[in-house]
């Protein structure tokens, strides 16, 4: 039985469209969504102080955009949903949210944040890779 | 253009102590100035918009934070109120820690985009130590006040 989904996001398409079906397959089962977005930190922080603050702030900033506009989704549908912030190294956090929700099913964009295999190989659980809805015949733009 | 997380507080709306101590109640007090206002023409709709968010998903999002929100024609316009609590209160937060710092948003149905956009800004803004401790300290309005506008600015 599946209750608890973790759903892991990143700002590329497919995650978008992992989201959706994330929060269609919740409504159906009623189970809970937990979403999660890491955020990875700098690598070299070459640039003076404020602007490398500047730039933490902005991607932060997009993060909450992403996680608000699912649980928006999310609430349209009554579907539960927990939002799950996690700055630091993706292979670590995850780890961490597996140990600590220790979910029945994970969704994760096809080009998402690591390697298919090694997400594969951390999740205890069963792991749903979803690809991006492709575009409409004869719309390029999202070739 | 967007406007910036301080331009959207109403002065009348910065509660320095909260009478209420659970969550429907706070919910109620941080509501009142907004309506008086005239930023929310139903009070009861409102509350109950946000009351049924909250029963699907948790908006404490830890270090003693939690930022209910609501989209929903209750409201005229994108609109934040912001009440402290010494005792804390129950917003079912993930870390299991009660909130003491809690800001109410209120928006309408059509202005998605300035609503998630707020509560972006507004999240990423309370992670930061430096805002909640000078927000847990502030003695006035106007220093609440002046300590959103100078984090905001980064």
């Amino acid at each position: 039985m599946i209750e608890k989904i973790l759903l892991w996001l990143n700002t590329t398409p497919a995650a978008r469209t992992a989201a959706t079906w994330t929060i269609n397959l919740a409504q159906r089962l009623s189970a809970r969504v937990y979403a999660l977005y890491v955020l990875p930190p700098e690598v070299k922080p070459t640039t003076p102080r404020t602007r490398a603050h500047k730039t933490d702030t902005k991607k932060e900033e997009e993060a909450w955009e992403l996680l608000y506009e699912v649980e928006d989704e999310a609430f349209a549908q009554d579907v539960r949903i927990s939002l799950l912030f996690e700055p630091g190294e993706p292979r670590e956090r995850f780890g961490e949210i597996i140990a600590s929700y220790n979910p029945d099913l994970v969704v994760v964009g096809a080009d998402g944040p690591l390697p298919l295999a090694e997400i594969i190989k951390m999740s205890p659980q069963p792991v749903v890779f979803v690809k991006k809805i492709p575009a409409p015949a004869g719309n390029n733009k999202e070739d | 253009m967007l406007k910036k997380v301080s331009e959207l507080l109403p002065r009348s709306a910065i509660i320095l102590e909260l009478n209420a101590k659970e969550k429907e109640a706070v919910i109620k007090e941080l509501a009142a100035p907004l309506v008086q206002a005239g930023f929310i023409t139903d009070q009861a709709q409102f509350v109950s918009a946000i009351l049924r968010r909250e029963n699907l998903e948790s908006t404490g999002i830890g270090f003693g934070v939690a930022i209910p929100h609501a989209r929903t024609n209750a409201a005229v316009s994108t609109v934040l109120a912001f009440g402290r609590s010494s005792t804390g209160v129950d917003f079912s937060s993930l870390d299991g820690k009660p909130s003491h710092l809690i800001f109410l948003i209120a928006s309408p149905e059509t202005m998605k985009r300035e609503y998630i956009w707020t509560l972006a800004k507004l999240s990423s803004l309370l992670r930061r130590d430096e805002v909640r401790n000078g927000l847990t300290k502030a003695q006035t309005v106007d220093e609440v006040y002046s300590i959103i506008e100078r984090y905001e600015r980064y």
